[in-house]
């Protein structure tokens, strides 16, 4: 028997008001995830709460997130996987305070997708071995990892001194949501990672072009403070320069 | 130039999607001239408006997955264009306007994770690609097991009655804030909720009807 069985359509949905409610520690877990992703144009107010029992349920689920990247990533044999030399970078160590969920694992996101009409099941695979392939694969298989979280990894990869797989998973970025909602902040951290790189010239072309589709993005203050718009001269001004 | 919902404007950038409707240039809530004008923090909002947030990105469609993702997404625009908030709508109206776009686009992305496994995917294995895990322990009660009808009902319900419908029910909201939140005048919100209603109401009828027949059976 349903449990709600002699109620009427409104007092179930009265019932229900609560049900979409976030599970515990969700609140923290996702603002540790939004500062890591932040250019930190605006520092935070207040400190994170050290909330030892809200780590050990978030590590908890960040080496089961972390593992379903890594098998969705060694899954992918139909793609063509970039070698890179580059150490995917860190994930921030755990501490008293809540962290940011892994991130994706390079090798997952440099590679470029598959041709759509090349997605999908082989017609030559039987339905037992595609079965056991979308379940090994899972949702990635044939999709881009999110916008956050590739804008996540780009920001700590930089913040760990590791620009070049910052500018591969902005890359990525801009592959998959060319018109994403975090496109403010993808460009921002091309800005840093470039600056980082000392690419200034790069650097200046893609302030520039930031300023003019984003003229009061709150991330401006932070475009102004970077390379971009230092006093340095790049080499190929100081060459016209009498 | 046009911005869209989330502040985005023109430039040698790719066009921004146009959403259905221009979220109003937000304000700090304070009308009275001699009261100081105090623009709330991005934590205090955080704080305050995160579980509306959750549960808004749930309501509207975004799986379990790929919740913690889309409401991240939402702060991070709002902490983007809260400096820019000046108040003519109410916060928690502003915030839901980002949270309805940011969860439009995850299922659109959620769509094309589908289309793009092929025809020939077998139904059964599209649960993978939403809410993959078995059920929990969770689900299995009768709590869980109440979500999932609830669920289902208003999966029977188009978009637009949905949304009223949760928005009134579920959430509490006014019918004036329900019109401002989705750019409708009062009379279709009032209109839609009505239907919503009566849909709501036969659906879950129909629900019940199975169930009995269930019952049956497996006696």
């Amino acid at each position: 028997m349903t449990p709600f069985e002699d109620q009427s359509g409104s007092a179930f949905l009265a019932s229900m008001r609560r049900a979409h409610d976030p599970p515990p520690h969700a609140k923290q877990r996702v603002r540790a995830s939004i500062l890591a992703s932040l250019p930190l144009s605006v520092p935070p107010t207040a400190p994170l709460p050290a909330t030892p029992a809200a780590t050990t349920v978030w590590t908890s689920l960040a080496a089961v997130v972390g593992t379903a990247v890594v098998i969705a990533g060694v899954s992918m044999g139909a793609f063509h996987m970039l070698r890179s030399s580059v150490v995917p970078p860190s994930v921030p160590a755990p501490s008293a305070v809540v962290v940011a969920p892994p991130l994706p694992a390079l090798s997952t996101v440099a590679a470029p997708a598959r041709p759509p009409e090349s997605r999908g099941p082989s017609p030559s695979e039987t339905s037992v071995v595609r079965r056991a392939r979308i379940a090994a694969t899972g949702a990635s298989s044939a999709s881009p990892v999110s916008e956050v979280s590739l804008v996540r990894a780009a920001h700590v990869a930089r913040e760990n001194g590791d620009p070049t797989a910052a500018l591969t998973y902005l890359a990525t970025h801009a592959r998959d949501f060319p018109r994403g909602t975090l496109v403010e902040e993808r460009e921002l951290e091309t800005v840093l990672a470039l600056c980082a790189l000392g690419r200034v010239d790069e650097a200046r072309a893609k302030a520039s072009a930031f300023d003019v589709a984003f003229p009061s993005s709150a991330h401006a203050d932070r475009v102004a403070r970077s390379c971009a718009r230092s006093r340095h001269e790049p080499a190929s001004e100081r060459a016209l320069t009498p | 130039m046009v911005r869209d919902v989330t502040g985005h404007e023109g430039g040698d950038f790719p066009p921004m999607m146009r959403p259905a409707f221009e979220l109003p240039p937000v304000a700090n809530a304070l009308s009275e001239p001699s009261a100081v004008a105090v623009a709330p923090s991005f934590d205090e909002v955080y704080e305050a408006h995160f579980d509306f947030v959750w549960r808004s990105v749930r309501r509207l469609g975004v799986d379990e997955a790929g919740t913690d993702d889309a409401v991240q997404e939402v702060f991070l625009v709002v902490h983007r264009r809260l400096a820019e908030f000046c108040g003519r709508s109410e916060l928690r109206t502003w915030i839901y306007g980002i949270a309805r776009y940011v969860a439009i686009r995850h299922r659109r992305t959620a769509r094309r994770r589908v289309a793009a496994l092929g025809e020939n995917v077998d139904p059964m294995h599209l649960e993978q690609l939403g809410d993959a895990a078995a059920p929990s322990a969770y689900d299995q009660t009768e709590r869980g097991e109440a979500l999932k009808v609830l669920e289902e009902l208003l999966g029977e319900l188009d978009d637009d009655k949905r949304e009223v419908l949760t928005l009134v029910e579920l959430e509490e909201m006014s019918i004036p804030e329900v019109a401002d939140v989705l750019g409708i005048n009062r009379n279709t919100a009032y209109g839609r909720l009505r239907a919503a209603r009566q849909e709501f109401e036969k659906a879950l009828a129909r629900h019940r009807a199975r169930e009995r027949t269930d019952e049956r059976i497996a006696r």
